[in-house]
């Protein structure tokens, strides 16, 4: 198995592909580089976005490391996250603004049970019929986004008047006081931090996390052991689809205060890239959280700052998790294959 | 509307054709979705500075080849699981395909042609490649031994090391030839539409696997199921048409009906064959 110099290795050629396509494409490359590298931290509001987009990947890249640590995979993540907003928007719009921060709550654990319903869902189609969770995930969480698209503007949830594709807001009532106003970062998405202890913990220092790790080593010995791989395939994939859900909920009613089409656009995958980086530990989670939002906040600078034409991050995207999982073994390879 | 929708058979064929190669090879190919976009823009930018049909066609199929290729580099030679492998693949050819569009048009939307697609006596021209391919596929799999050696690379790989048969080349050739098939479907979607827009494929990149697993991973029996999709892509589009169906719904579609196919397929492998049931599913790389 490659260590971390892989994984510093894969970073590295994202950067440099970065670095270059700004140099050789933009228009003022001092002033492209300068803006990609000082504006995600060059102000109160910047640092807010950087922290804010930092924590919901934690979250999130705590989600897919669960999953991918226990030998499931979860590339959902996009469509669970999505639907656990419109799950807290839904609940937050019926319920009586008079239960104040506990409404807020209720809300919350709405997105965290539609993530985690379809996330157990996967786990459930893979322990009952055997279908492969990597695939399941992926295009049930392609077929949510869609629906959700369409169910926003629906009855009973489309905004009158809106420039924007979206539904109406949440009651005030229910919003998370914001934090560094006026960015994006709000008081809700500081729970990453406990919660990467907790996750901790259980993965690293509990008999429960052992036989988690030990499913996602090696998933027949893990049988032989007599652990039931049935269930270690489905609570992982819930909790996975729950973290998901969590940060939906979140960006819902502590940023957008509405549903915004696409809003959470990106999180899945970039949690994905997190958990790879973090190679599944709960622990590193949150240094390559920070490190992904700071790729992300800046190549949107650049772009905002018109020091580039085009959306860098999708590239950065597509070529970090190209070069990530090429350099990660994962631990399903070191199963024993048919005498291979 | 058509008895033989050609217009929605073509490109879903051709794809389906691309994934069977790599599924044969043990190495299903799930960036068809991006190579079909990828492809759809080569065609047209290629037609574009050209004006040569086959040219476009040329292009197209060297660049999904070379998208093939890649995606072989990545999961064959550094080892990358090949399912996230190739959506980043699929992410990075649309961010790819917006850019190029960006720069050369300055815009991410639409591309005209200003061709039609050619027919030769009433029958798409496109339409019969894609019967050729279909029957090229089936003669080289089933009866070469290229094409021998290439199913035996994605059934018994310790068979093909103890024979010194090179399993790695074959996947690699498969994936090529996958992409290139991709591509290919990609360019024809184009041509026909007599544009490029962006998110041309649409999701047909996905139902192309729907197709392969439909028609149990057979050549024909393939070409059988793309014809089935087909009409019920026809007929969703009439519901549309109707707007009595939300178009969320309609959208979500291809992905809700692949993996109720998948599923299913899945299932019905668990229950038939319990030998079969441990091995590892499609989509992943078995070696």
């Amino acid at each position: 198995m490659t260590s971390g110099a892989g994984t510093l290795a894969a970073l590295g050629l994202a950067l440099l592909l970065a670095v270059a396509l700004l140099v050789v494409l933009g228009p003022n490359p001092l002033g492209a580089l300068r803006a990609f590298f000082w504006g995600p931290v060059s102000s109160g509001l910047a640092w807010g976005n950087l922290l804010n987009e930092a924590l919901l990947l934690t979250l999130t890249g705590l989600g897919a490391a669960l999953a991918f640590g226990a030998g499931t995979f979860n590339l959902g993540g996009e469509g669970q996250t999505y639907t656990g907003g419109l799950a807290a928007l839904a609940v937050a719009l019926v319920l009586p603004i008079a239960w104040g921060p506990r409404g807020t709550l209720v809300a919350l654990g709405a997105g965290v049970a539609a993530g985690m319903l379809l996330g157990a869902l996967s786990g459930w189609l893979k322990v009952r019929f055997d279908a492969d969770e990597m695939i399941t995930t992926f295009l049930l969480s392609a077929s949510a986004v869609p629906l959700v698209d369409a169910v926003m503007t629906g009855p009973g949830l489309g905004a009158a008047e809106s420039m924007l594709i979206q539904s109406r807001p949440a009651p005030e009532a229910f919003w998370l006081p914001g934090l560094l106003a006026p960015s994006n970062l709000h008081l809700g998405v500081l729970i990453a931090l406990p919660l990467v202890v907790v996750f901790g913990v259980l993965v690293n220092h509990t008999a429960w996390g052992y036989r988690l790790r030990l499913m996602g080593r090696n998933r027949e010995f893990a049988r032989y052991a007599g652990i039931s791989t049935g269930l270690y395939a489905l609570v992982p994939l819930g909790l996975s689809g729950g973290l998901h859900g969590l940060a939906g909920a979140l960006g819902v009613l502590g940023t957008q205060h509405a549903l915004v089409q696409g809003f959470s656009a990106g999180w899945g995958w970039n949690g994905i890239a997190v958990a790879l980086i973090a190679r599944t530990n709960p622990w590193s989670v949150l240094p390559a959280a920070v490190l992904l939002a700071f790729l992300d906040q800046a190549s949107r600078t650049v772009v905002l700052q018109g020091q580039f034409p085009f959306q860098l991050s999708a590239l950065f995207q597509a070529a970090i998790l190209f070069f990530i999982t090429a350099r990660f073994v994962f631990p399903r390879f070191l199963r024993p294959r048919s005498a291979s | 509307m058509s008895v033989l929708p050609f217009e929605l058979v073509t490109p879903l064929l051709v794809a389906a054709l691309g994934a069977l190669w790599s599924e044969r090879a043990g190495v299903l190919n799930i960036a068809l979705e991006g190579q079909m976009l990828a492809g759809a823009l080569a065609a047209v930018l290629t037609y574009h500075f050209s004006a040569s049909l086959e040219l476009a066609l040329v292009v197209a199929i060297t660049f999904g080849a070379l998208t093939g290729l890649v995606l072989a580099w990545g999961t064959l030679d550094l080892k990358a699981d090949p399912f996230i492998a190739a959506l980043g693949l699929n992410l990075l050819l649309p961010a790819l395909a917006g850019w190029v569009s960006f720069s050369l048009f300055g815009n991410l939307g639409v591309i005209r042609l200003g061709t039609a697609a050619p027919v030769w006596s009433g029958v798409p021209v496109f339409f019969v490649i894609a019967l050729a391919l279909t029957a090229g596929t089936q003669a080289i799999l089933f009866h070469t031994p290229w094409g021998l050696r290439l199913r035996a690379a994605g059934t018994s790989a310790p068979l093909m090391a103890s024979r010194g048969l090179p399993t790695k080349g074959l996947q690699r050739q498969a994936l090529a030839l996958s992409g290139a098939l991709g591509a290919l479907a990609g360019a024809f979607l184009a041509v026909t539409l007599g544009a490029f827009v962006s998110g041309i494929s649409a999701g047909k990149g996905w139902i192309a696997l729907v197709a392969l697993y439909l028609g149990m991973r057979r050549p024909w029996a393939v070409a059988a199921a793309c014809l089935v999709l087909a009409w019920t892509d026809q007929a969703s589009n009439l519901l549309q048409g109707l707007r009595s169906l939300p178009s969320g719904l309609v959208l979500g579609l291809p992905s809700l009906l692949t993996v109720v196919v998948f599923v299913a397929t899945s299932a019905a492998k668990k229950r038939f064959s319990p030998e079969t049931a441990k091995r590892p599913s499609p989509g992943r790389n078995r070696r």
